[in-house]
């Protein structure tokens, strides 16, 4: 499962970085920020990372799943804070929905 | 007599950038400056906007050997009671010359370093030259009048810039200046000899600090040295001829407990200076042979440092619309058009924040004249007749949808909750960090309501492309770019469109889809990374409006920037 989270993740980095000037490094993928101290997304940006991702995973596992929802939020160590922490985020809410690996 | 293809009128940012610019799409420029440079000049908080225009003429290296005071944020302590809040610089790099902070300036060394730059890049700057007359009645080209030791000067050119700031000689004999009615305020200064307090995240940062009398800044401009300036009503001008400049100024200082409290056991070291006139801007920007850049187009409160940074975006702006208009003759009323438009766009944006700051404040200092008189509450505001923005939002309350005048000081209170501090008072303890929890719940707030729209109606029966210009970022060339329109002409000028993304709206014209299924359109027509960002400048502009599953609109505010900082600069 992890490894088809993360296939999403760089692919939908990788769809971004055609547009711009200035790449995302995906050399580190699991310690990359996305959002905050040295992210690499302005918070329109994320947003509609968020939203591509969003509709990547139900498109690949075919269930909802928010990366906004209060719980996601809630965190003490926010889920955008690295790829790795977004990646644990989103397995945790596959197997809720009851996802299959 | 003197020839040279561009005239230009003062040597400060506008005049300066100004000069680069046309220096580097070749062209030759004469600069006629009033004065002998160094000189004083108030204007010391840049915007991360001007650093960029900057480094792209290749200004960076001396930039960074002057060491100036980097600002990486603005602070605010908006109110009685309220807790202090940071609007924070930092911006991923998207793209080269996008800066995450800006600096902190004397304004004589900083402006001193661009006049000399742009004599070293062999362009004619003739100072002393007080400039007494322009003609711009012939449609061939402008002459030019100005007086030196005596002795009077004529200049010929093909255009003329007006970058003499609030004395613009060009602006004031055109008479097009109008005073605003709502920021009729002035401002009193002087200097203080005062360490940054704070170190950490805080520090380099601007302070902003209200009190019943208006608002007082704060800025660290060089080594020990503070810039500390009051603005404050302009019926307060017979109280300066009563007590004197420096005793109003000890004494309106002395009622603002935040920043008697910073400035405790520091000593004033320089005069006070007063600047009236406060507020202002012209009817037209350009025509024909002439632009009006800078302080002589336009000036507002400064609350939000904006004033070098229009300054230098008008600039290159002019620079590439002279330079538009000398390769393709015929297309001289657009490239106006599009210069009026952009300049006076930008300005707004700035007027209306201001506003809603303004308001927000009315609410926080309750028992205050100054900002109970600063309140807008009437859709029918007389002081604000002139204003686009003003309109837009008195015609959203009559339609019921999105942004109200009862509401108007939400837009400020969105900003500020994201930037709230921790704890009530200014401390070392502060870090940008601990604002990133407020930042994703707006982003989730966002985001959540994006994807509540499940229908999106197109404004009118076409999605059209139309002609409009963009300044090229590293070229400065003005470019012909298409925008989104509909059929009645309303149109969203921030991002230029290509047919395949013109295509994706033409779809929802004729089949209305939600959120969801047009952000998945857009990123097959390439527009991955904005797709978020162009649904929300649609809606903004009153191109989209989104529903929900009810059939209820979904209001969004989308604005956490202002032009010059984050991400999305003009030019």
């Amino acid at each position: 499962m992890t490894d088809r989270i993360l296939q999403l993740i760089v692919a939908t980095i990788e769809g971004i970085n055609e547009m711009r000037e200035e790449n995302i490094p995906t050399d580190n993928i699991f310690d990359l920020c996305l959002y905050g101290d040295n992210g690499v997304f302005e918070s329109m940006y994320l947003v509609a990372f968020l939203s591509q991702l969003e509709e990547g995973l139900e498109d690949e596992f075919g269930v909802e799943v928010s990366l906004v929802s209060e719980k996601a939020v809630s965190l003490r160590v926010s889920p955008f804070s690295s790829v790795r922490r977004l990646i644990g985020f989103i397995e945790g809410e596959l197997h809720l929905a009851g996802a299959t690996a | 007599m003197a020839r040279s293809k561009v005239s230009i009128i003062g040597g400060g940012p506008a005049g300066s950038v100004a000069a680069l610019t046309l220096n580097k799409l070749g062209h030759e420029v004469t600069i006629y400056e009033r004065s002998r440079f160094p000189r004083y000049r108030i204007g010391e908080s840049l915007l991360p906007g001007t650093m960029s225009i900057l480094s792209r003429l290749g200004l960076q290296e001396k930039i960074e050997a002057q060491n100036y005071i980097k600002k990486p944020s603005a602070t605010f302590l908006w109110g009685q009671g309220q807790a202090p809040w940071t609007f924070s610089f930092a911006a991923p790099k998207v793209t080269p010359w996008v800066y995450g902070h800006a600096i902190q300036v004397k304004r004589e060394e900083f402006d001193k370093l661009l006049l000399d730059e742009v004599k070293s890049r062999g362009i004619t700057v003739i100072e002393q030259a007080n400039v007494t007359e322009v003609d711009v009645s012939r449609t061939d080209g402008v002459s030019l009048t100005a007086l030196r030791n005596g002795e009077t000067l004529h200049h010929e050119s093909d255009f003329v810039i007006d970058a003499g700031g609030a004395g613009g000689p060009l602006a004031r004999q055109l008479g097009v200046r109008r005073y605003d009615e709502f920021y009729k305020n002035f401002a009193i200064w002087s200097y203080f000899n005062l360490s940054d307090p704070f170190s950490g995240d805080l520090k380099g940062t601007t302070y902003s600090i209200t009190f019943e009398d208006g608002w007082v800044w704060m800025i660290p401009i060089k080594d020990d040295l503070y810039s500390v300036g009051i603005v404050v009503d302009r019926d307060k001008a017979a109280e300066v001829r009563k007590l004197g400049a420096e005793e109003f100024y000890r004494t309106t200082l002395a009622k603002c407990a935040g920043a008697t409290k910073l400035l405790a056991g520091t000593e004033m070291v320089d005069e006070v200076r007063i600047v009236q006139d406060w507020s202002y801007e012209a009817e037209r920007f350009s025509a024909e042979r002439y632009f009006l850049c800078g302080d002589a187009a336009c000036f507002t409160d400064p609350l939000f440092s904006q004033g070098v940074h229009l300054a230098s975006q008008s600039a290159v702006c002019a620079a590439a619309a002279i330079d538009r208009i000398t390769q393709a003759e015929d297309e001289q009323e657009e490239v106006h058009a599009w210069y009026n438009r952009t300049y006076r766009a930008a300005y707004e944006e700035y007027h209306e924040f201001l506003a809603s700051f303004y308001t927000y404040a009315s609410f926080t200092e309750p028992n205050s004249e100054f900002w109970r008189k600063r309140r807008i509450t009437e859709s029918d505001d007389e002081r604000l007749s002139r204003r686009k923005w003003f309109e837009k939002l008195v015609d959203n309350g009559q339609e019921g949808t999105g942004s109200t005048v009862p509401n108007f000081r939400d837009r400020a209170a969105t900003m500020i909750s994201i930037g709230r501090h921790q704890r009530a008072t200014l401390s070392d303890e502060f870090s940008e960090a601990e604002l990133n929890a407020a930042r994703v719940r707006w982003i989730s707030d966002l985001t959540n309501r994006l994807n509540s729209i499940t229908r999106l109606r197109w404004t009118g029966t076409k999605a059209l492309l139309k002609p409009h210009y963009r300044v090229a970022p590293q070229t400065f060339r003005l470019e012909q770019r298409e925008i989104l329109s509909n059929q009645d002409g309303l149109d969203m000028a921030q991002y230029p469109m290509d047919e395949q993304t013109l295509q994706v709206f033409q779809e929802l014209v004729e089949e209305e889809f939600g959120y969801r299924a047009l952000i998945k359109r857009l990123r097959s027509a390439g527009r991955h990374e904005i797709s978020s960002q162009l649904v929300l400048r649609l809606m903004e502009a009153g191109l989209l409006t989104g529903y929900d599953k009810n059939g209820d609109q979904v209001v969004v505010e989308s604005r956490l920037h202002f032009g010059g900082v984050g991400v999305e600069y003009e030019v």
